[in-house]
């Protein structure tokens, strides 16, 4: 099944996701009219990526016609993340020079966390010198979010690499963050306690955002999710989260959960108006 | 009181993982070991731009569970911050555990976490005096002196205030809670 639209972000991955599954382990990623691409979408196709080589295939990449979608995608910086797991109909648009868009980090193990945090946020506050109040709440949120890569997309390190990764991205009226793993899911991480393990990938969800459940009954444990969910709230910002099967959107004051394709893991996005950093 | 400061800015300006938490919670730990009994340690937050949960849990929340439960005997703990700000996540923490621990903020202080309304009240007069009996607490607050009692001793099992004894003029001794802090409370 061919879908190719010409945006590839938070609002439109799901129809995109839904395309590639019908063709895994091959899927073929239509790009050819692409306009627009965040780093939420940016990095469900690196996951799906190496998704597909993962199980002996990899993505078929129509790249973009036009000379806007072709500096789009230059600028994204995701090639190196792609390496090896696609091929193209023609080389991979290359950037004319200068920075590229999109922040990308990968995560390995919760000890280099630190140090991706601090250096996104020291570019931000160079960005941004009076930001100081924006970039708190996204290292906060950073911090929280990809320490749970090494802790919880694979928790009883099974044969499941959960390859993790953040990005982060300025735009006209907000900051973008997402971060991304192919891990167990927030379902497959609760499950590890027998008290959760009749929860279906809605019910997760919420147990995590909601009601700040953790898979650990020590006290202190969890709630990290929904911390970041609160300080959306309270900062104007929009957060959503898919695992599996099941997504929720938060936005002004309510949040909804809804069924998605399934896709492995957990995927986030924050928004955070630009005015918190100006 | 001898006091002490261990300044949290020491692991960076951002703070943390939950496993730099844990080792963070080490040093506290041996840090308080080496104070003498009576000994109070401010842990001040100047020039950190992030608290999180999880490092606040396992460096902080974790430290006052232990006190609580009766680790390292007359050593006490409070924690210092430029902003209420930096503290949300740590009194969130401390809250999920139902501990407490002061903090100061400029120059006021507050109960971080959990502590039922007539610890609060006790908490409060303490610190408004500096120091004072069961005897005295009961006179104030209109209850029975066992019961301002329990109220001082259970204050100074969750490490809120120190508790002494001091001989009485007329032969026997007393015990004397006294306030870790002397600040203007936060309103």
């Amino acid at each position: 099944m061919i879908y190719g639209a010409d945006r590839l972000d938070v609002e439109s991955a799901e129809r995109s996701l839904a395309a590639w599954e019908e063709d895994f382990p091959r899927p073929l990623i239509d790009l050819s009219r692409l306009r627009h691409l965040d780093p939420f979408g940016a990095l469900v196709l690196v996951l799906e990526a190496r998704r597909a080589q993962e199980a002996g295939g990899f993505l078929r990449v129509l790249l973009p016609q036009g000379v806007e979608g072709r500096a789009l995608l230059a600028r994204s910086g995701i090639e190196r993340l792609l390496t090896g797991a696609y091929r193209a109909d023609g080389p991979w648009p290359e950037a004319p020079g200068g920075e590229a868009e999109i922040d990308l980090v990968e995560v390995k193990e919760e000890e280099g966390v630190g140090r991706l945090v601090d250096g996104l946020s020291e570019r931000l506050l160079d960005r941004f010198p009076l930001g100081e109040s924006g970039t708190r709440l996204l290292a906060q949120a950073m911090l929280e979010l990809l320490q749970n890569i090494p802790q919880h997309a694979s928790p009883e390190k099974a044969d499941v690499s959960p390859f993790g990764v953040g990005a982060l991205q300025e735009s006209e009226d907000h900051l973008h963050l997402a971060v991304a793993d192919k891990g167990v899911g927030l379902r497959g991480s609760l499950g590890t306690n027998p008290r959760f393990r009749e929860l279906d990938d809605s019910q997760a969800l919420e147990a995590a955002l909601v009601q700040g459940t953790s898979r650990f009954d020590r006290p202190g444990r969890g709630g990290a999710l929904r911390r970041i969910r609160e300080l959306m709230l309270r900062n104007a910002g929009r957060f959503f989260v898919r695992s599996g099967s099941g997504a929720l959107w938060q936005a002004d004051v309510e949040w909804v959960v809804s069924a998605v394709c399934p896709f492995p893991g957990v995927q986030v996005s924050i928004r955070l108006p630009r005015r918190l950093f100006e | 009181m001898t006091e002490a400061t261990f300044a949290l800015s020491r692991y960076g300006r951002r703070v943390g993982t939950r496993a730099e938490g844990k080792r963070a919670r080490k040093e506290l730990l041996n840090f308080l070991e080496r104070l003498s009994e009576g000994s109070l340690l401010v842990v001040d937050l100047a020039g950190l731009d992030v608290l999180s949960g999880s490092f606040a849990d396992e460096a902080l929340a974790e430290t006052v569970a232990r006190l609580a439960a009766g680790a390292l005997p007359g050593r006490y703990l409070l924690v210092r911050s430029p902003s209420d700000e930096l503290l949300e996540d740590l009194e969130s923490k401390l809250k999920g555990r139902r501990l407490a621990l002061l903090a100061l903020v400029g120059k006021t202080w507050r109960v971080l976490g959990h502590l039922p309304p007539h610890l609060s009240q006790a908490l409060e007069w303490l610190t408004a005096r500096g120091e004072g009996t069961s005897q005295e607490l009961s006179e104030t607050l209109g209850v029975s002196v066992a019961g301002a009692s329990v109220r001082l001793t259970e204050l100074s099992r969750l490490r809120l205030v120190h508790r002494v004894q001091k001989p009485r003029s007329m032969g026997g001794i007393e015990h004397w809670a006294t306030s870790l802090v002397s600040l203007k409370k936060a309103p």
